[in-house]
């Protein structure tokens, strides 16, 4: 252990203790609440402008943005805050635009719970539910996985105890609330977590602007340090202006393709609540990010030799702040991280149970059934994002953006489902084919790499995806016309 | 420009709000700078440009908002919630 970490174990525990006892009073008193699939997957539609926007936005931030993109930006100055900040403001107005008014409708008028429902209905295969619950583990469970590690490392520099211990608590705590509220008890959390990260990402920035003698003496710090933490592309040339550009685009369009953001617009009860959840979204969205990137930013002129570059928030707040106050606020990043496993949890379990079991193994299985199955399943899927939480094979932030882009490939078969009557499933399946490999390439191949320009590899992967749609759905037979009737008509002037 | 909104309403939205997306990726001095340029307090002035696009940004999604809580399509669902409401919401 490094001596820059300052254990604190007794406020630390007492603090968590209280945060998870009422995380699990929550999850219990949601499980009474929960009557049906409907409720478990996606609160029925009935939820309400505070519960839509925060629980979008808490389960969209998440130790990525807490302790990864801190930490990253601790490496890089001020032009590392572009991975979130200049973008912040259509992480949720560019979804809403192009699908999130559409999914509103289409959730009320035909009942769509996930995903999955709507890619069916839309391509009228049940293919694309086999190939989106295959995508979703592969994806889903590397992106829970960062969250856990997060919680290794918080209870690390708090606790001076070995990672693995928090990354097995955190993970036994969200699959225990998880199976018993399903999307219920996650969202009813997710509202606390929500104004917790707020709360935390106030805090650290102020701390971290005090201990750094406030901003004329950090920013000089910095330039005597390295005038290119002032500056583009950063001190270790990490933001190029085509990664400036990547950032603003992935953080915002490309949210379009993960499940668990996609499936918060079927539980909005009316446009209204989601015009009004997108206010309040954007919002927490925008003071969470900027702060809290800032708070890693400004780390760079106080805080050094540390073990990792991921425990510069941990180690502001443990240095700027009494035991008990650190750990209070420390609570809230834990909660970023839980927001995003449960939200991720639910809807990966119900990628599993409803979309492979229910839908292509035992297309008979009852409600009651898939809802016992859930719960089995939840536990099994947690177990492998612990599994994968202590071995952690990579940063918090590579992981996390690693799976984020990996999910955003399915963009393509929504965007030409909403847009373009002609595209087949056949299409799609070969399009997020074609997407994924593309974006493996362009990620781990250093010849084709270079052939992006600098642009993140989604970019490439998303065009010869949307490509391979248009070939391939020329070629082949489109869904019945009743379907496109369905999927369309809603939509039509007069 | 009154008869835009009308006739294509969505359409018209969705090219302002990319048209705003666009400009922040271009690499004004106050978006991208690749030489010091401080403002108050020593800061980046690009992080003040990033606020000041956010800020008018956010204010376009209001309008969008009351523009389009003034449209029938977007009151569908208003009535039903309502009756669930009055009949208790579990």
């Amino acid at each position: 252990m490094s001596e820059a970490i300052q254990p604190s174990p007794a406020p630390f525990y007492t603090v968590l203790a209280i945060y998870l006892g009422i995380m699990a009073f929550i999850g219990w008193y949601a499980s009474r609440k929960t009557k049906n699939l409907g409720d478990f997957f996606v609160l029925s539609g009935k939820a309400g402008v505070i519960v839509s926007g925060i629980a979008y936005f808490s389960t969209q931030f998440s130790m990525g943005t807490f302790l990864g993109t801190p930490g990253t930006i601790f490496g890089v100055g001020y032009a590392g805050m572009a991975i979130s900040v200049p973008g912040a403001v259509f992480c949720m107005i560019l979804p809403a635009l192009l699908i999130g008014r559409k999914l509103v409708t289409l959730g009320h008028e035909y009942g769509f719970l996930t995903m999955a429902d709507y890619l069916t209905d839309r391509y009228h295969s049940r293919s694309m539910s086999g190939v989106l619950g295959v995508m979703m583990l592969f994806f889903l469970i590397p992106m829970m996985g960062a969250q856990i590690i997060g919680a290794g490392v918080i209870v690390h520099v708090f606790t001076g105890l070995p990672e693995w211990v928090g990354v097995v608590g955190m993970g036994v705590i969200v699959i225990l609330y998880c199976m018993s509220g399903g999307m219920k008890g996650a969202m009813m959390t997710d509202v606390i977590q929500g104004s917790l990260m707020i709360g935390t990402a106030v805090v650290t920035f102020i701390v971290s602007v005090v201990m750094g003698g406030g901003f004329e003496n950090i920013n000089s710090t910095l330039q005597n340090m390295n005038e290119s933490y002032l500056t583009f592309p950063g001190a270790n040339g990490y933001m190029p202006w085509a990664y400036y550009v990547s950032n603003i685009v992935l953080w915002s369009f490309f949210t379009m393709g993960q499940p668990h953001l996609f499936t918060k617009f079927f539980t909005m009860k009316d446009h209204k609540t989601m015009f009004k959840a997108i206010l309040l979204g954007t919002g927490g969205m925008f003071v969470s990010a900027t702060l809290i990137e800032w708070a890693g930013v400004n780390g760079i002129a106080s805080i050094q030799n540390i073990e990792k570059a991921d425990q510069i928030v941990p180690m502001i707040l443990q240095r700027g702040l009494n035991p008990f106050l650190a750990s209070l606020f420390i609570a809230g990043i834990v909660a970023a991280g839980m927001s995003t496993i449960d939200g991720i949890l639910v809807t990966t379990t119900g990628a599993v149970t409803r979309d492979i079991y229910q839908k292509i193994v035992n297309k008979k299985a009852t409600d009651e059934s898939v809802m016992k199955l859930s719960k089995v399943v939840t536990i099994l899927i947690g177990l492998v994002v612990i599994l994968f939480g202590v071995f952690q094979p990579g940063s918090i932030f590579e992981i996390n953006l690693f799976a984020f882009s990996g999910m955003a490939v399915f963009v393509v078969p929504i965007l030409f489902g909403m847009y373009w009557k002609k595209s087949t499933a056949p299409g799609a399946i070969a399009a997020v084919a074609v997407g994924v490999i593309a974006l493996l390439s362009f990620t781990l191949i250093p010849e084709v790499k270079e052939l992006a320009h600098g642009f993140h590899a989604l970019f490439p992967a998303t065009i010869l995806g949307a490509v391979t749609m248009v070939i391939v759905s020329r070629l082949t037979q489109a869904p019945p016309q009743e379907t496109i009737d369905r999927h369309f008509k809603l939509f039509q002037k007069g | 420009m009154k008869k835009l909104f009308e006739k294509h309403f969505e359409r018209t939205w969705l090219v302002i709000f990319l048209i705003m997306f666009v400009i922040i990726m271009i690499p004004f001095p106050f978006f991208y700078s690749e030489t010091y340029i401080p403002a108050i307090g020593g800061i980046p002035s690009y992080i003040f440009g990033w606020f000041v696009h956010t800020a008018i940004t956010f204010a376009l999604i209001i309008v969008y908002y009351r523009m389009c809580m003034k449209r029938k399509e977007y009151h569908v669902y208003d009535e039903k919630n309502e009756e669930v409401t009055e009949g208790g919401e579990e």
